[in-house]
C-alpha cells in the first residue's frame, strides 16, 4: 500500500511538475508546504520524506563529505519560496567561488556535478572511505 | 490535527494535483521574489552605501557581471568566518566564504551563507517606541525624545539608588558577545563615568568560566595557538563541546584533517550526548553529566602514575598550585601526585558510568600524552557549577604533557559568540574587567584607564559592580533574592536597564523568576535591537538598531582574531548605530547632571561628556564608518596599546587589507599586517616575549616560552581541583539529568535565524531528545509531546528518539531556541552558578518527563510587533494568553 501511495506521488511529480518556470527560475517543490506543516513534527524535515522517495538521492548524500558538515538540501535546493530542483550553479559559489570562477572560465558549459556527482560530491580520492 | 505517514502521502498528492489548477498557486513573479527574499523593498531601490575608503580598499571588488563584494566577518557564532556580501542590482543577494581566509578558507555554514535576508525583513525594528508603564501599547516617538527619556530615567534611578564601592547601585548596562568592539567599549565606557560597575553581558553566561580556566592556568586569558593547530594534530580531543552544529567551521577542519589522514589523527569526543559531532569520532566517551572533574584527573593520574609527563616541559614552564585553607599556595609536584593518587581510572569509571571503563581512560591518556593533541571545548564544560575547575583540569592535561606552545598542540577554548572575546573579555564589558584585559578591582589599572580618557581619578568605582544572575535578581529583588545575594539596602534594586543586542528573558537561566521582575513598573527597561524579541515584550523604550554590514565595527573571535565588517547596506527607517546612540545620550546625560543640585551627582556630569568629547562632532557627520574608526583608534591605540592584547598595529587601513584579520599580540602596523601572532609565549614567535627575553636575559635564560601575564614565576600553572558533581543532581522525585544546547540551523533565541525562511522551515520548534531505552520504559513514541516539569518550570515538546543522536540512558537534550512560551526550556534550567566565573550551570539539572500527548503537528512561534488602530504596537504574544509572558 504504502508502496503505491509512493509511486502516485513519484508519478504525480513526473507528469505535472517538470519545473515550472516563474521566470526567475524557481521551480515548485512537488509537494507544498501546507501539507508538510500538517504532519507529525518528524515528519516535516526533507530527510523523512526523501529516504523513501529519493532513496539513491539521500543515500548518495548520506556518504559524503557534505552530510558529515551538516550541509543540508535547503543550502543547494532552497525552500518552497525558492527551490530549485536542479539548483544553479551560484549556490555552489557560497562556499566554492574560486573552483566556480575557475570551471567558468575553462569549462563554461560545464556544471561541478559532471566530475564532482551530484549529492555525493566526490573529490578526487579524498572523502569518507568507507560507504556504510 | 492528526496526520499519519500513510494519510500524508494520500493528502500530498491530492494537494500536488490541487495546486496545479491554481489553488493557493501564487504566481506573480515580484511577490514571489521577495517572499524568496523574505524581504521588502521597492524595485528600483538602490540600498547601497559604501564609505570611499572601504572603496579603495582590498575588502571590496567588482564582478564583470555587475556584482559588489563587500568584506566583512559574519555574524553569527564564534568561529569568525570572513565573508563576502555580495550586492546585486542595489540590493544584498549573496554572501559567501573568503578563500584567503586562514579561519574559514572560503567554506560557511548555512547561517552564514543567508543571513543577508535580514536586512530588509518586514519585522526590522525602524522607530523608536515608548511606553510609561509596561501595561500600555507602546508609542512612536523621535530619537530625540528617546534620549531625552533615558537620561532623566537614568537620573531617576540614581537617585533611588545609593552609592556604594561599585558606584551606583540602581543602574545598569546588560550587552552581548554580538555587539561590535567600539560597542561594548562604548557602553561600558559610559557606565563607568556616569559612575556604576554594574556592566554585565550574556559572554558570562557562555565563557566566563574559560575566561577563569585561563587567568588561573595561563595567567592571562585566552588560548596560547589557534585553529591551524588542528590541520597539524595528531589527536583531537573534543568535550563538551557539539562542534559540528557549534562551530560547523571549525568542525569542516576537524573533519578535514581526520578524512585525510584517517589512520593518523585520532578524534575522541566526550560527551553525555551522541551527537553529530560524534560522526567522525574514534572514540565516544559517553559520561554522567557533571562526572567531567573525575574522568579529566583521571587522564592525569594515568599520565602521572605512568610517567608519560613532559618532564622537561614541567620543570622549565609550569609549577604547581592547590588551594589549602582557604587560601592558593604554591605545591611541589609530590604534592599533586599524591592528590591524583584517589583519581585512578577505576575509580573515575565508577564515578563516570556510561561507556566509560579504566582501559577507556588508559588509552585516551595514552594517546594524548604521546601525540600532539588540541582539546577543544565550550559549553558542556564553561557551563557549570565548577566550570574554572573544569577548565583548570584541561590546562593541567596540556601542560603535563608540554601539549602546549608548539604546531599542532592547544587546549583551544571554543567561543560561543562572534565578538565575546574581542568585545567583551578584552573590551573590558564585564562587571568586573576593565578594557585592554584591566582588571576592576586593580587601582592602577584603573588610574591608567582614566588618565587615558582623561577623566579625574576616581571616576571608574573601584569594586567590581553585579555579575548577571545578581544583576537580574537585583531587577526582581524579591525576598528570596535579597537573602541569596545579601542585599540589605532596599537601594540596592536595580531600577533603571539597558539591554543592547541580546534577549535575557529566553536566555538567562529559572527565567520564571526574571520575567516578573522585569513585568513590574519599578524597573525602566531600555532594549536596542534589530527584530522583536521576549526581552522587547517587557521593555519600556525600543531603539531600533542597525545591522550587521549597516554599520562599521570590530569582531574579535577564538584565536585573539580581530577582524572588520564595513557598512554596505543602507539602514531601514530610523535604525541608527548604537554607538550614535551612545554618543548622543551622553551629551543629553551630561548637561542634565550639570543642572542637579545633589553635587555627587553633579560631579558625574564632566566625565560623561569628557567619555564622548571627542566622538559629538564625528558622530553627526558619519555615525557609520568615521565614528567607528575614531572609535576603534582609541580603544586600538591607547587602551590597548602596551597589554597583552595590544592592538595598536591592526588600524583599520590593516583589517581592510587583511583576508583573515590580526591576531593580537600586534603592537606594530608591520606585524599586524602578517596577520600579527598565531604562537603566543613563544620567544621568537610572540612580540612581548621576544621584547622580555631582550630585556631580562639572565632572568629567561634557556627559556623559549614566556608565560608572560598575572604568574609571577612566569610559568603555567598545574591545579590540584578536586572532583566536584553538579549543583542539582538526579533524585527520585525528578529522575532525570535535563541538558540543553544549540542547533546548527538556529542561533540563540533565533531572532534572526527564525526569520530566515528555510532555517525556520528546518526546526520550526525546538524538541527533546530521549534516550530509545528511557522512551520504551515511558511509552513515549517519536514525535509524542513530552511534558518535562523541573523544580522551576515546564516545558512541552516533542520527543526526538534515536540510538544514532541522543543522550545516555537517564539524560533529556533540549533546544532552547524556539520562542513559544511552553517550549522555552529556560523556564527550566537551574540558575546555581560558579562561585569563580558566576556562569550559570545550564547544562545540569534534575527533571521529570511524562508522555503529554501523541505526536502532533506543532505550530512555529515567533515574537512580533502588531500595529494597532491609534499607530500604537503590541506584541504579538500579549494578544494571546498561551503566549504571554507575564
Amino acid at each position: 500500500m504504502r508502496g503505491k501511495v509512493l509511486g502516485i506521488i513519484v508519478l504525480c511529480s513526473m507528469m505535472f511538475y517538470a519545473p515550472i518556470a516563474f521566470g526567475n527560475s524557481f521551480d515548485k517543490h512537488p509537494v507544498p508546504p501546507e501539507a508538510i506543516q500538517s504532519l507529525k513534527p518528524q515528519y516535516q524535515q526533507c530527510a523523512a520524506c526523501h529516504k523513501d522517495v529519493t532513496p539513491e538521492v539521500y543515500k548518495s548524500w548520506a556518504r559524503s563529505k557534505h552530510a558529515i558538515a551538516n550541509v543540508k538540501c535547503y543550502q543547494c535546493h532552497g525552500s518552497f519560496e525558492n527551490f530549485y530542483k536542479v539548483p544553479p550553479i551560484s549556490k555552489c559559489e557560497s562556499c566554492h567561488y574560486q573552483e566556480v570562477k575557475t570551471m567558468k572560465l575553462r569549462a563554461p558549459k560545464m556544471s561541478c556535478w559532471d566530475c564532482h556527482p551530484a549529492h555525493m560530491f566526490r573529490f578526487h580520492d579524498l572523502g569518507p572511505k568507507t560507504e556504510k | 490535527m492528526k496526520t499519519d505517514r500513510r494519510e500524508f502521502l494520500k493528502k500530498s498528492a491530492a494537494l500536488t494535483t490541487a495546486s496545479l489548477v491554481g489553488i493557493n498557486l501564487n504566481l506573480n513573479k515580484a511577490s514571489l521574489l521577495a517572499k524568496a527574499n523574505a524581504q521588502e523593498w521597492d524595485e528600483g531601490e538602490n540600498l547601497v552605501q559604501i564609505p570611499e575608503e572601504v572603496k579603495n580598499s582590498p575588502s571590496y571588488r567588482e564582478d564583470e557581471d555587475g556584482t559588489i563584494w563587500v568584506r566583512g566577518v559574519c555574524r553569527f557564532c564564534g568561529v569568525g568566518c570572513k565573508v563576502w556580501l555580495g550586492i546585486k542590482d542595489g540590493k544584498p543577494a549573496i554572501i559567501r566564504g573568503e578563500e584567503n581566509s586562514a579561519i574559514n578558507k572560503g567554506l560557511l555554514c548555512m547561517k552564514g551563507m543567508l543571513f543577508y535576508k535580514l536586512f530588509r525583513h518586514p519585522d526590522r525594528l525602524t522607530q523608536p517606541l515608548y511606553r510609561k508603564s509596561k501595561k500600555e501599547p507602546f508609542k512612536p516617538i523621535s530619537w530625540d525624545q528617546a534620549f531625552e527619556i533615558i537620561a532623566d530615567e537614568i537620573i531617576k534611578a540614581i537617585k533611588k539608588g545609593r552609592w556604594s564601592k561599585s558606584g551606583w547601585t540602581s543602574i545598569a548596562y546588560y550587552g552581548s558577545g554580538q555587539c561590535l568592539t567600539e560597542e561594548t567599549y562604548m557602553f561600558q565606557k559610559l557606565f563607568r563615568c556616569i559612575g556604576t560597575n554594574n556592566i554585565e553581558g550574556n559572554p558570562r553566561l557562555c565563557m566566563a568560566s574559560a575566561v577563569g580556566g585561563y587567568l588561573t592556568s595561563f595567567g592571562a586569558d585566552e588560548p596560547a595557538g589557534g585553529y591551524a593547530d588542528i590541520d597539524k594534530t595528531e589527536t583531537i580531543f573534543i568535550i563538551g563541546s557539539n562542534t559540528a552544529e557549534a562551530h560547523p567551521i571549525v568542525y569542516s577542519r576537524v573533519m578535514k584533517r581526520k578524512l585525510n589522514n584517517p589512520n593518523d589523527v585520532m578524534v575522541i569526543n566526550a560527551d553525555p550526548r551522541i551527537s553529530p559531532t560524534s560522526r567522525i569520532a574514534d572514540i565516544h566517551l559517553q559520561f554522567k553529566p557533571g562526572t567531567d572533574l573525575a574522568l579529566l584527573n583521571a587522564i592525569a593520574h594515568v599520565i602521572v602514575y605512568e610517567n608519560l609527563y613532559n618532564k622537561e616541559f614541567i620543570n622549565k614552564y609550569a609549577s604547581f598550585h592547590a588551594v589549602k585553607r582557604g587560601k592558593p599556595a604554591k605545591v611541589n609536584f609530590r604534592e599533586y601526585k599524591r592528590f591524583l593518587k584517589k583519581y585512578t581510572p577505576e575509580y573515575a569509571a565508577k564515578v563516570c558510568g556510561g561507556n566509560i571503563t579504566p582501559d577507556v581512560i588508559r588509552k585516551v591518556a595514552r594517546r594524548i600524552a604521546t601525540t600532539k593533541t588540541v582539546t577543544m571545548w565550550t559549553m558542556g564544560i564553561n557551563q557549570r557549577t565548577r566550570g574554572v575547575w573544569a577548565n583548570n583540569l584541561i590546562h593541567n592535561i596540556h601542560i603535563l604533557t608540554g601539549n602546549l606552545c608548539k604546531d599542532g598542540a592547544d587546549s583551544l577554548s571554543l567561543t560561543g559568540q562572534p565578538n565575546a572575546c574581542g568585545g567583551v573579555r578584552e573590551g573590558g564589558g564585564l562587571c568586573h574587567i576593565l578594557p585592554g584585559h584591566r582588571k576592576v578591582a586593580n587601582p592602577k589599572l584603573r588610574a591608567q584607564l582614566e588618565r587615558i580618557w582623561g577623566v579625574p581619578k576616581g571616576t571608574i568605582p573601584p569594586k567590581p559592580g553585579y555579575h548577571t544572575v545578581k544583576m537580574f535578581s537585583a531587577v526582581s529583588f524579591t525576598e528570596e533574592d535579597r537573602k541569596r545575594f545579601g542585599f540589605k539596602d532596599p537601594r540596592d534594586k536595580i531600577r533603571f536597564i539597558w539591554i543592547n543586542e541580546t534577549s535575557p528573558l529566553q536566555s538567562l537561566p529559572n527565567l520564571k523568576r526574571f520575567i516578573e521582575g522585569f513585568a513590574k513598573d519599578d524597573v525602566f527597561v531600555v532594549v536596542s535591537d534589530i527584530f522583536p524579541t521576549r526581552t522587547t515584550e517587557l521593555a519600556n523604550l525600543i531603539l531600533p538598531t542597525a545591522f550587521h554590514f549597516e554599520k562599521t565595527g570590530v569582531y574579535g573571535c577564538t584565536e585573539r582574531r580581530s577582524q572588520l565588517t564595513p557598512r554596505a547596506i543602507k539602514a531601514p527607517g530610523q535604525a541608527m548605530p548604537e554607538v550614535w546612540i551612545i554618543v548622543k545620550v551622553a551629551t543629553i546625560l551630561a548637561k542634565k547632571l550639570e543642572k542637579e543640585s545633589d553635587p555627587k551627582l553633579r560631579k558625574r556630569a564632566y566625565p560623561v561628556y569628557k567619555a564622548v568629547k571627542s566622538f559629538i562632532k564625528i558622530a553627526d557627520k558619519d555615525p557609520w564608518y568615521e565614528l567607528s574608526k575614531a572609535i576603534w583608534n582609541e580603544y586600538s591605540q591607547k587602551v590597548t596599546k602596551g597589554r597583552d592584547c595590544d592592538l595598536s598595529g591592526a588600524t583599520y587601513e590593516v583589517l581592510l587589507e587583511r583576508p583573515d584579520g590580526v591576531q593580537w599580540p600586534a603592537p606594530t602596523v608591520e606585524i599586524a599586517k602578517k596577520g600579527g601572532t598565531l604562537r603566543r609565549f613563544v620567544v621568537g614567535k610572540d612580540p612581548i616575549a621576544t621584547e622580555l627575553a631582550r630585556k631580562y636575559p639572565k632572568r629567561f635564560k634557556g627559556r623559549e616560552i614566556i608565560v608572560y601575564g598575572l604568574h609571577k614565576d612566569y610559568k603555567f600553572w598545574i591545579w590540584s581541583r578536586p572532583y566536584k558533581g553538579p549543583a542539582e543532581a538526579p533524585d527520585a522525585e525528578y529522575p532525570f539529568y535535563l541538558s540543553t544546547g544549540r542547533i546548527i540551523d538556529h542561533w540563540h533565541t533565533c531572532s534572526m535565524t527564525g526569520r530566515i525562511p528555510e532555517l525556520m522551515r528546518s526546526y520550526p520548534h525546538a524538541w527533546v531528545e530521549i534516550n530509545p531505552k528511557d522512551a520504551q520504559r515511558l511509552g513515549i513514541q517519536p514525535g509524542d509531546l513530552v511534558l518535562i516539569e523541573t523544580r522551576r518550570g515546564k516545558n512541552i515538546l516533542p520527543a526526538r528518539i534515536s540510538y544514532q543522536q541522543g543522550p545516555m540512558e537517564g539524560v533529556v537534550f533540549a533546544y532552547w531556541h524556539d520562542q513559544a512560551k511552553s517550549r522555552m526550556i529556560n523556564l527550566c534550567t537551574l540558575d546555581a552558578f560558579d562561585p569563580g566565573s558566576k556562569e550559570p550551570e545550564y547544562k545540569i539539572c534534575a527533571c521529570k518527563i511524562s508522555k503529554y500527548a501523541p505526536a502532533q503537528p506543532l505550530k512555529p512561534f515567533l515574537i512580533k510587533l502588531v500595529k494597532t488602530d491609534e499607530n500604537k504596537y503590541v506584541h504579538n504574544s500579549v494578544l494571546n494568553p498561551e503566549e504571554k509572558l507575564s
